[in-house]
């Protein structure tokens, strides 16, 4: 299928910051993959997920996000979100959730917020 | 002639002494008549008589010993003149010439006499050597045979080379006189000579004779190896050599050296080449005889000892079929004690003791057997044949594989078959191909029976001629669900059977048994009478009985886990094989595997029966009716049994005659999510009803959800609708659900406004979006199972979707336009849950037909994403 075949997890280590960076299609049929590689990242001080690979993203994406964010939170660490496509930040306008997240547009440089929807 | 004769190698009758004790004698005779004729004077003249002297020596020896003993009674005759006086007489001359020429006879006499016995000799030594030539004697035995007859007969010393597989080689060397043994022996050492020297290897090489009638040093130097090896051979005083080629049936064998010595006085002459060729000629037939004696004779000790340790039984026929060799193998194959009792039996009586099958399940036809294509033209052919031991039943497998022996011409003169019995392979082969995929996980009812029927399939025709399967049905009786045989029609004849006359589950034996007690059941003949008893006074169901032609029947329970759900039946017809131990074994091992698939097809059902029961819990059995408003829905689960999904749609009634809509969607799959469905389907319910506020169920529902420990989010779209002055008023809130959709006057508009996930941050709030609504207006909710079906390219999207509710004319309409929209776009399988609801406004209530929706509170997709 697409939305397995295209996908692909890399994970990238820089000191005590680790890069998760999913591409192709997140939705229920990969997110595993995706779950299974933040699980890896344990033990770093920053955890960054880099949306911009993806080119689709679904509920259970979502799901995950959420899931990581909370996670990084009761553990300590700073979890950072990079804004992915419009298509892929649309979901989180629509599910309240791009105020809540931080995001930045590159895997360095922290932002406040992912800002007003791409309307 | 003198020369001749000194050069004939046949020696002079008896040795030395002998020829020196006939001179003597000789001499003496003629000394003493002689004497006799000068003491008795004048008056007794016997001088005459001296010529019995070379006479009676060529009696005893040779002409060279006659001619001697002639010269002197000649001289005796011519000197007795002195003594009696007569000189010059008449008488004198005539004495003297009868003297003369007696002597001469007697020389000629003594030649012709050696002669004689030459040859005589000869063709006695021929004669001998063909005689070795005819017994059956190894080569070496041959060998020693020759040298001794040619030695010293013919030649002092007998030396044989023969050619073998590694080069020439010394087969004998026979010498003559005291010394032979450690002569022959030394001679045996000696190397062979070198092509370029005198000798075997030279005339092997140019397929000529040697001659040598003298042998100079200058020869001895040539043939020497080294100073040692030249003074054996100076030591032998050769007088002469002859070496032959030794030729058979256009090969060169070898080569036969000839020597002759000073101590026998011989030499060979042109004439004895001559004879030595003649001699070489049957001594080489001998030697081949021999050979091919020794070589047939290792080679059949070898193969037979060869074949005797083989395990695969090997058989040879000769043209006409019948068995000349066999080998303990074959006999066991075949059921014989021995080999010999094996070929003693005749062929057509061994075939019969079977019933011999192609692989194919055929009856096997004389024309099929490989021997038998062979002995017609082709070189070599196998074969797999199932043969059931006509006495036992027993049925085995055999690999036959069948060569040909052809003559120089071509013509076949025997069939080699190599037999080998491959039921251990073959059963194996059998298991592994009946428990494959019997016991696999089984999704379907469909496939089960698809399943049992493979199971049926594959015990025919090796396990058995018939193979069913049955199992009880809801009318207690059982029924058989899986029938095999490999003729279509026996098939149909079984199934006919099994319809007309179903098998009561409380029949007391037979199959019914087995399904009750759990345990095999082997019938090894089955006679009429059974099938009698079995038709129960039926005379057609007797008929269809018979016409089954059952012999031997094996009955084994499908069991799992201490439940028998059926009965796996194999029987056998027409093979006439029976049904041993094994059989029972791998016939249970098959029925428990086609048990675990029936039992795996069973959870399988019920749970998709469960899935489907919950699922249809979770769903309103029917919307309920809308006063005011028409309703349509669609839910299409991802899976095709399996229903538990995410997805679900709710209508139910608040306070004060509003409505409340719910499309709500939790993430993830199966009865996680349905767990997780009933719990935000319950609270949203309860607690808009109890508060008449979908904000404060939104509000409960996800501090709820935000207290799991588990991440559970979940999106939801609630419109709650009311009348309100008047106006028909439709209140929304998003949770991070799609918004909706409102279709009026052939246009689709998204409405309502984003607002969090549920599950996600316990601080949440969510504020609804009002919107007027106006009869004929579409509101249409659904979860993102829609937008994100997966197309050939794409996801199905929001703009598609508005584009494929704009010309919805009802809430029908816009459903059946989603669902033929998604069955059109659709490619695979479909990954996720969908659910839809869409309501209408019919007449209810004043609303201005020209009033646009809010545009504030629309999002409308047209302005792009």
């Amino acid at each position: 299928m697409r939305t397995v075949s295209g996908f692909n997890v890399d994970v990238r280590r820089d000191g005590s910051t680790v890069v998760v960076a999913p591409s192709g299609e997140l939705d229920l049929a990969t997110v595993g993959q995706l779950r299974d590689a933040m699980g890896r990242a344990d033990g770093c001080a920053v955890l960054v997920l880099d949306l911009r690979g993806l080119t689709f993203m679904d509920s259970a994406g979502l799901s995950l996000v959420v899931e990581e964010h909370r996670r990084a939170a009761d553990v300590g660490i700073e979890f950072r979100v990079v804004r992915g496509s419009r298509e892929v930040q649309r979901l989180f306008e629509l599910t309240g959730l791009a105020d809540r997240l931080e995001f930045t547009k590159t895997e360095q440089n922290p932002a406040a917020n992912g800002g007003p929807p791409d309307l | 002639m003198a020369a001749r004769l000194i050069s004939s190698a046949m020696p002079a009758p008896g040795s030395a002494a002998r020829r020196a004790a006939a001179v003597i004698l000789g001499l003496a005779i003629a000394g003493g008549l002689a004497g006799v004729d000068a003491v008795g004077g004048p008056g007794t003249i016997v001088i005459g008589t001296v010529v019995l002297a070379p006479f009676v020596v060529s009696l005893l020896s040779g002409p060279r010993e006659t001619a001697l003993v002639a010269i002197v009674a000649i001289a005796l005759a011519v000197v007795s003149g002195a003594w009696n006086h007569s000189f010059g007489t008449g008488a004198y001359y005539l004495r003297a010439a009868v003297v003369l020429i007696g002597g001469a006879v007697s020389v000629l006499g003594a030649g012709a006499r050696q002669r004689t016995t030459r040859d005589s000799l000869r063709f006695g030594l021929l004669a001998d050597v063909a005689d070795v030539a005819d017994g059956q004697l190894t080569l070496e035995e041959t060998a020693s045979r020759l040298g001794a007859l040619v030695v010293p007969a013919f030649a002092d010393i007998f030396i044989l080379d023969v050619v073998g597989e590694g080069g020439l080689r010394r087969l004998a060397a026979t010498a003559a006189g005291p010394d032979a043994a450690a002569l022959e022996a030394r001679l045996r050492e000696r190397p062979l000579p070198a092509v370029g020297q005198p000798g075997s290897s030279g005339v092997i090489a140019s397929r000529r004779p040697q001659l040598l009638t003298e042998v100079s040093d200058e020869v001895l130097r040539q043939s020497a190896h080294d100073e040692d090896d030249l003074a054996l051979l100076r030591s032998l005083h050769l007088t002469g050599s002859v070496v032959v080629p030794l030729s058979a049936r256009g090969r060169t064998l070898g080569a036969v050296t000839l020597l002759v010595t000073g101590g026998s006085h011989r030499r060979y002459a042109r004439e004895d080449l001559r004879f030595v060729e003649v001699l070489s000629g049957r001594i080489a037939l001998a030697l081949d005889n021999a050979g091919l004696f020794t070589e047939r004779q290792t080679m059949e000790a070898q193969l037979t000892t060869a074949l005797g340790n083989l395990t695969e039984a090997v058989t040879v026929q000769n043209p006409d079929g019948n068995l000349i060799y066999a080998n303990q193998a074959a006999a066991d194959v075949l059921g014989y004690a021995s080999p010999e009792e094996l070929m003693a039996t005749p062929p057509v009586e061994i075939a019969y003791q079977y019933e011999s099958f192609r692989e194919d399940g055929a009856p096997l036809q004389t024309s099929d057997l490989p021997g038998r294509r062979v002995l017609e033209g082709a070189e070599s052919d196998s074969l797999v044949v199932r043969v059931v031991d006509r006495r036992t039943g027993e049925q085995r497998w055999r690999l036959t594989k069948s060569s040909a022996v052809r003559d120089p011409t071509g013509r076949v003169t025997m069939v080699v078959n190599v037999i080998a019995d491959i039921t251990a392979v073959k059963r194996a082969e059998l298991v592994q191909r009946l428990l494959a995929g019997a016991g696999e996980a089984l999704s379907s009812a469909r496939e089960l029976d698809a399943t049992l029927q493979r199971v049926a399939d594959v015990c025919v025709p090796e396990l058995a001629d018939w193979c069913s399967v049955s199992m009880p049905d809801e009318h207690h009786q059982l029924q058989t669900v899986a029938v095999a045989h490999t003729d279509p029609e026996k098939v149909a004849l079984a199934r006919r059977l099994g319809e007309r006359y179903p098998t009561d589950l409380d029949e007391p034996g037979g199959a019914p048994r087995v399904f009750r007690e759990g345990a095999p059941l082997v019938v090894d003949h089955v006679t009429d009478e059974m099938l009698v008893a079995a038709a129960r006074g039926d005379e057609e169901r007797l008929q269809m009985l018979r016409a089954l032609g059952m012999r031997a029947a094996l009955v084994v329970p499908m069991s799992t886990h201490g439940r028998t759900v059926g009965v796996l039946t194999l029987v056998s017809a027409e093979s006439g094989r029976s049904f041993g131990e094994e059989d029972v074994a791998l016939a249970s091992d098959l029925a428990r595997q086609a048990a675990t698939a029936v039992e795996n097809a069973r959870l399988y059902t019920e749970r998709s029966r469960i899935a489907r029961t919950l699922q249809d819990s979770l769903l309103p059995d029917e919307l309920p009716p809308l006063p005011g408003w028409r309703t349509a829905s669609l839910y299409r689960p991802a899976g095709e049994e399996d229903r538990v999904g995410g997805d679900f749609y709710e209508a139910f009634a608040l306070d004060d005659g509003e409505w409340m809509l719910v499309v709500g969607d939790v993430t993830g799959r199966g009865a996680t999510a349905a767990a997780l469905t009933g719990l935000m389907r319950h609270t949203l319910r309860a607690v808009a009803t109890l508060t008449g506020s979908a904000r404060a169920a939104l509000d409960k529902l996800n501090r709820d959800l935000t207290a799991r420990d588990r991440t559970s989010l979940c999106t939801a779209v609630c419109v709650v609708l009311r009348e309100h002055d008047g106006q028909t008023q439709a209140d929304i809130i998003c949770a991070g659900h799609p918004l909706p959709i409102l279709i009026r006057n052939g246009h689709a508009e998204y409405v309502g406004q984003f607002g969090p996930v549920l599950g996600a941050f316990a601080d949440e709030t969510w504020e609804p979006v009002t919107l007027a609504l106006r009869p004929g207006d579409v509101l249409v909710l659904y979860s993102d199972g829609v937008p994100d079906a997966t197309g050939a390219e794409d996801r199905f999207g929001p703009e598609r979707l508005q584009q494929t509710l704009a010309p919805a004319t009802s809430a029908t309409d816009a459903i059946a336009r989603v669902e033929r929209a998604l069955a059109d776009f659709q490619v695979g399988t479909q990954s996720d849950d969908t659910a839809l609801l869409a309501v209408e406004r019919i007449g209810v209530g004043e609303v201005r037909a020209d009033q646009p929706p809010d545009q504030a509170n629309t999002h409308s997709a047209s302005r792009g994403r």
